[in-house]
């Protein structure tokens, strides 16, 4: 076996047939979390005794917040490995996480910026937390801006990968902005290490979603690198077969 | 055992008094992943046109043996 698997990674074949069988599975397994998850969170889990009904956000908002981070370290390995083997996968992965993290970004400032009017009285504060967050999304955005004004997709990889490595200094910043300095946005509510405060009936649905945005997330980040992939590769023979067998 | 913590349906839409900040974020939400989702498979549809129209034009330009 040894490293046959590693170099079967950076093979935009293999890749490719592999991705459309995973991301149908992602698909349905994010599809039926999701649904159990939301309902439970939503009409099953019980009321907060301080914050009502508005709670029942955090079951879309931590596990989009959560992912919005967690791609932007997935982009960072990407881009680690496109310096150290220059595989081009890693480079059609980058592309690919920036679009959909851009995504959770923004999903995950407004989700937060709606729960805070009914938690602190105002949609928006310049909270360490928040502007790291901000500051996440205009990275996103920022790639997205770079690789489509860079026409050499070689050189857009790499000045791609340079700002992803040098954005990496905002996640720290993010996770403790709310321990180092005063903030508005509470400390993390779940954390896989301790026991949650939560009684079980609300931790177990926001688990349950938790699980199902990361699917979800799988499922948009193959599809958009097989859309890359066609895109990149149209001159090779194995692309036009595909082409012609669909 | 985990059981319905709303009287009604309309209750449970109502939210009270939060529903009008609990729907919006789900309904965002649903708006993003699935326009994300939708732009991705109309991005994927593009590039196999784009393909099929090379190979047509490549066909067509083909010496004729």
């Amino acid at each position: 076996m040894g490293w046959r698997w590693f170099h079967e990674w950076g093979s935009p074949k293999w890749f490719y047939d592999r991705a459309g069988r995973w991301q149908r599975v992602c698909g349905f397994l994010a599809l039926a979390l999701l649904l159990v998850g939301t309902l439970w969170g939503l009409g099953f889990a019980p009321a907060d005794y301080q914050q009502g009904n508005s709670y029942r956000i955090i079951y879309l908002h931590v596990p989009v917040a959560f992912l919005a981070q967690a791609l932007y370290v997935a982009m960072a390995v990407c881009a680690i490995v496109l310096f150290v083997w220059k595989m081009k996968l890693a480079d059609v992965g980058m592309q690919a996480l920036a679009v959909v993290g851009f995504g959770f970004t923004v999903l995950a400032l407004f989700s937060g910026s709606i729960w805070g009017k009914p938690t602190w009285g105002t949609y928006w504060v310049w909270d360490a937390r928040l502007t790291s967050m901000l500051i996440l999304g205009f990275l996103y955005l920022g790639l997205i801006g770079l690789r489509s004004a860079i026409k050499n997709p070689d050189l857009a990889g790499k000045a791609c990968a340079i700002l992803v490595l040098v954005g990496v200094v905002n996640l720290p910043i993010i996770k403790y902005s709310v321990e180092w300095w005063s903030a508005l946005h509470q400390p993390a509510s779940f954390k896989l290490t301790e026991k949650p405060a939560m009684p079980a009936s609300m931790w177990v649905p926001l688990l349950i979603n938790l699980l199902g945005y990361y699917l979800v997330a799988a499922y948009l980040v193959l599809a958009s690198m097989r859309t890359v992939i066609l895109d990149r590769e149209r001159g090779s023979a194995w692309v036009r077969e595909v082409i012609e067998r669909d | 055992m985990i059981e319905f913590q709303f009287d009604s349906l309309f209750n449970f839409l109502r939210m009270a008094p939060h529903g009008i900040y609990v729907w919006p974020v789900y309904g965002l939400g649903l708006l993003v992943i699935g326009g994300l989702a939708i732009w991705i498979r109309y991005q994927h549809r593009q590039a196999i046109r784009k393909i099929r129209r090379i190979m047509n034009r490549e066909s067509i330009h083909e010496p004729k043996a």
